[in-house]
């Protein structure tokens, strides 16, 4: 394969900024990259061979659900994929990851989950005000709310329990923590951390999707042993690793990101993250690294 | 058919033009009247609205 110019399939549903320089990445280092727009494939479960022409592929998704149904068919045919499904589904569900940072001794703050108003009600009495609720899955800040009080709780609850589908059922429940106006991100690429950013914003929620502003962050020692356990702990190859900063306990991971955005990262950083990311996708391919 | 580079925004008729030859789903953000744009045909090239964000978006 070494001898070869390499062959990437970059997945996705749409070309952000962030593909767009992924595929320059990938061709200026002698790899053909080829976009696959995953919304228009129809996938045979029992077929391979439409796969066996790429070295790697890179999953781009912003749609989860075109990600989680056809990345693992994918994998399945026999290529690897960076993020692999597991690691993405890893990072996709908020439990999961907190499970496994967990289990892995990471700090992360204080959590409750549960299915069903009353016992959400309990879990937010029990975590104590300000609470914050956020959706099990998803992104961007959307959906998280910081509950201050009774009167609060009982209208969300009411709100998602009636009007939210199944999914609006789960309740993860976190405690507010403190934090000074900003939270961390640490871009890990093959278990190293390359680049970070902090995130101000007056808001609570200090999230760039959300106006928060980002500016480049020396990597502390604890802050890069930290970010690379984490990513260890979700099995990623590439991944943001998002911090809150406690007054009482220090550094908390409060989620991962699997497919990440960092356009606005580079020239705060001064980092090539694309050129990293595709370097690094590249380097497995070529050694065959197993999914 | 060739390919365009080149094509009128859907919402003002603005010119819209792209570095790089575009992908189909790319997005794009017409500088004239600011609307997001999604690439839905690139021979010949076309534009729709780009939709909201959905549920399941994110990183």
């Amino acid at each position: 394969m070494s001898d070869q110019t390499p062959r990437v399939a970059l997945l996705y549903t749409r070309i952000r900024t962030e593909e767009r320089l992924l595929l320059d990445s990938f061709e200026s280092l002698g790899a053909e990259a080829e976009p696959i727009d995953l919304r228009r494939q129809c996938l045979n479960p029992l077929e391979s061979e439409s796969w066996q022409n790429f070295d790697i592929a890179i999953d781009r998704c912003v749609s989860l659900t075109a990600s989680q149904t056809l990345v693992p068919l994918i994998e399945a045919a026999g290529l690897r994929v960076v993020n692999s499904a597991r690691a993405a589904a890893n990072c996709a569900d908020k439990v999961t990851t907190t499970s496994l940072l967990a289990q892995a001794g990471i700090p992360v703050p204080a959590t409750r989950v549960c299915v069903g108003g009353d016992a959400a009600f309990e879990a937010i009495h029990e975590i104590g005000y300000p609470a914050v609720v956020k959706p099990s899955v998803g992104s961007w800040g959307r959906l998280v709310a910081r509950v201050n009080d009774d009167d609060a709780a009982e209208a969300l609850i009411e709100h998602r329990t009636t009007l939210g589908g199944p999914q609006q059922q789960v309740f993860y429940i976190q405690e507010h923590i403190a934090k000074p106006g900003r939270d961390l991100r640490v871009f890990v690429v093959g278990g190293e951390p390359i680049a970070a950013i902090a995130r101000s914003s007056e808001h609570w929620v200090t999230n760039t999707a959300r106006g928060a502003q980002a500016t480049g962050l020396a990597i502390s020692d604890e802050l890069g042993e930290l970010s690379v356990r984490a990513a260890e702990a979700m099995t990623t190859d590439i991944c943001a690793v998002d911090f809150l900063e406690c007054p009482e306990r220090g550094l908390l991971v409060n989620e991962i990101n699997h497919s990440l955005e960092f356009r606005n990262s580079i020239d705060t950083t001064g980092v090539d993250i694309p050129g990293l990311i595709a370097g690094h996708t590249l380097s497995l391919a070529r050694t065959g690294s197993p999914a | 058919m060739t390919e365009q580079n080149t094509a009128p925004c859907p919402e003002c008729d603005c010119s819209i033009t792209f570095d790089q030859p575009p992908l189909t789903s790319e997005i794009t953000t017409c500088a004239e009247c600011g609307v997001e744009l999604e690439v839905t045909s690139i021979a010949p090239l076309r534009f729709a609205q780009a939709p909201e964000v959905e549920e399941d978006w994110g990183e």
